[in-house]
């Protein structure tokens, strides 16, 4: 799955605009609620861009918003950090984040509320997951306890993919710094693998089929095995535009669910969705994997179980109930 | 005036011919371009071939020019152009005319730009990068935060261009308008601009370049729109076998630079062809 997140510092820059917009008296929400019944509502939905927002290319695709009162804007943005600060400037209502970045900028004191699922939630087998921790060929890595004294490359250090392999690697006895995290996009780590630039890497579908192919082994799927089931990432809008706009919350809650629904049952359609979004080619498209369980309820104790990890890394300072991070009738 | 003559000696290289074949005339320098061009191509095409650069990880010169080729028959590939050069233009004018405004203000009164220029030199050493969050919060992903980016990159250096442009005005002739009675704003359109019009000139095709960069870097980050930047994004998001396309659009921002920034030298040298640099230049390039 790629999961990208936030620095410490992007979700402070983040909090001091907001307190700014709030103190310029410009509370964005540009969302109307109070459109006739048969008028939908126009609504902007940030995203990034990868295979498991097969749910939402369906159901704008296929009419699912429609259905429930909602004209349905997409935005590419490159990371959920960005997504946020376009729901905070109010040309978005609802966008894409991971359950790190929804803990930092809540934390930072954004108070920004999980929705609903992008497509389900983190499956428990290792065959529907697509993020992998992998070691570079010849590296000698043959278990996480053989990261000591290695460099692994991770998209951001403090996203899901880089807690995941610390939570690993204190389970397998290693200290935070006997191993060394280095940031760097996904598609630049199969090069930076078979250079020896980094020993292993957690990285994730399509860009691992080239790693494994220039002769990387996998180690372990360590979203599957520390976070089966958990919500790792979701559908969130500020609570400012929930508390003003619960209709079209509901609305758009009851249309994801609907949708991944509809997406589970016709995955080949919702793989296909994949090629104008992702400007993919359909034989590509076909063999993305989808990683997801496919169960749109929201799990609130994984949510507070990856902020613990959180915490006991120094990400953020104190675990945030996750029920005041999800919509009420969300949970 | 020109160079003696010297006896042609084909097939051998005297000294210095090499030099005079840098000098030929237009045809001579365009083919000169046109091979290195054909070398950079070839040396990259190479590279792929040999397995230096693999296909997965760095796509062939074939491939990319090939789609590069396909997407010029594609909307797709105008619609960004004309995403990308819309941002591009509001943000150089307004951050361009804010500049000319500000930067003659400055550059008249030494009292002035004593005081402002330290500001000035703070502001310009701020990266883009470092306030898109800021623009992004306050604008979203829209048209409105890439031009506001973009002013606010090609303010500074221009800024600073226009002042020491204005700054370097004969006094004599300031002098010489003031005394015949010609209102300031007669004097700032008939003395002060084309007095700094080459300062402002140099700064203007600078600046086009550095409008362009952070235009498409606002987009590969901030997202939104659909400009170069988010063609990008969206490819290098695709995985390996979109490569071919992120390296197409790459090699279109490149091809916009070289002609947005060969037009504002073009214009330069068309609008000042009466100023004392430009006619220098062509005085060396007659030699």
């Amino acid at each position: 799955m790629m999961l990208r997140a936030t620095t410490t510092a992007g979700a402070a820059a983040l909090a001091a605009a907001t307190l700014l917009l709030a103190a310029c008296g410009s509370s964005g929400s540009s969302g109307n609620a109070s459109g006739t019944a048969k008028k939908l509502v126009n609504v902007d939905v940030g995203y990034v861009a990868y295979s498991d927002d097969d749910a939402l290319f369906l159901a704008i695709q296929d009419g699912i918003f429609a259905k429930h009162g909602l004209n349905v804007t997409l935005t590419s943005q490159a990371n959920p950090i960005d997504v946020v600060s376009s729901m905070v400037s109010g040309t978005e209502q609802f966008g894409f984040v991971t359950t790190p970045v929804l803990a930092n900028v809540n934390s930072k004191g954004t108070p920004l509320k999980c929705v609903s699922t992008v497509d389900g939630n983190q499956p428990t087998q290792t065959s529907k997951d697509g993020t992998m921790l992998v070691a570079a060929k010849g590296s000698g890595i043959s278990s996480v306890a053989g990261l000591r004294g290695k460099k692994i490359a991770t998209v951001q250090t403090t996203s899901l993919n880089s807690l995941s392999v610390e939570v690993l690697a204190k389970q397998a006895g290693l200290s935070p710094g006997s191993y060394q995290f280095v940031q760097m996009p996904f598609p630049q780590m199969p090069a930076a693998l078979s250079q020896g630039n980094v020993q292993a890497a957690v990285i994730t579908s399509p860009f691992v089929n080239t790693a494994i192919a220039e002769g990387a082994t996998v180690i372990d799927h360590p979203n599957v095995e520390l976070f089966g089931g958990a919500t790792v990432t979701c559908m969130a809008a500020l609570s400012s535009y929930i508390g003003k706009n619960a209709s079209v919350v509901a609305d758009f809650h009851a249309a994801v669910n609907e949708a991944v629904a509809y997406a589970e049952a016709h995955q080949s359609a919702a793989k296909a969705s994949l090629v104008k979004y992702l400007d993919i080619t359909p034989a590509v498209a076909q063999k993305q994997i989808l990683t997801t369980d496919w169960n749109p309820n929201l799990n609130l104790p994984s949510i507070n179980q990856i902020e613990s990890d959180m915490v006991a890394f120094g990400v953020i300072k104190k675990v945030i109930p996750a029920s005041s991070m999800v919509w009420s009738q969300a949970g | 005036m020109r160079v003696p003559a010297t006896p042609a000696r084909p097939r051998v290289l005297a000294p210095g011919s090499l030099a005079r074949l840098a000098r030929g005339g237009a045809a001579v320098k365009l083919g000169w371009r046109l091979a290195v061009l054909a070398a950079a191509l070839g040396l990259w095409q190479g590279l792929s071939v040999s397995g230096v650069l693999r296909a997965d990880e760095f796509p062939s010169m074939t491939s990319s020019v090939a789609t590069l080729w396909h997407l010029l028959s594609s909307s797709v590939l105008w619609t960004a152009v004309g995403g990308t050069l819309a941002a591009w233009a509001i943000g150089l004018l307004t951050g361009g005319v804010a500049a000319v405004v500000a930067g003659t203000l400055l550059g008249l009164s030494s009292f002035a730009y004593r005081s402002a220029i330290p500001v000035i030199e703070f502001f310009k050493t701020i990266p883009v990068v470092a306030i898109l969050p800021i623009a992004l919060v306050l604008y979203g992903p829209t048209l409105r935060e890439r031009y506001v980016l973009v002013a606010f990159a090609v303010f500074w250096p221009l800024v600073i261009q226009v002042i020491y442009g204005v700054r370097s005005i004969d006094p004599t002739v300031l002098d010489t308008a003031r005394a015949l009675k010609v209102g300031p704003v007669r004097r700032f359109f008939v003395v002060v601009l084309p007095s700094a019009a080459p300062f402002i000139a140099t700064g203007l095709r600078v600046a086009a370049a550095v409008a362009l960069i952070v235009d498409i870097v606002a987009e590969l980050i901030g997202g939104g729109g659909n400009g170069i930047g988010v063609q990008l994004l969206t490819a290098q998001n695709s995985g390996p076998t979109a490569y071919p396309q992120m390296y197409a659009y790459i090699l279109v921002a490149g091809l916009l630079g070289v002609l947005l920034a060969g037009s504002f030298g073009l214009a330069e040298r068309q609008l000042l062809h009466w100023h004392e640099t430009q006619r220098n230049i062509r005085l060396s390039h007659a030699v």
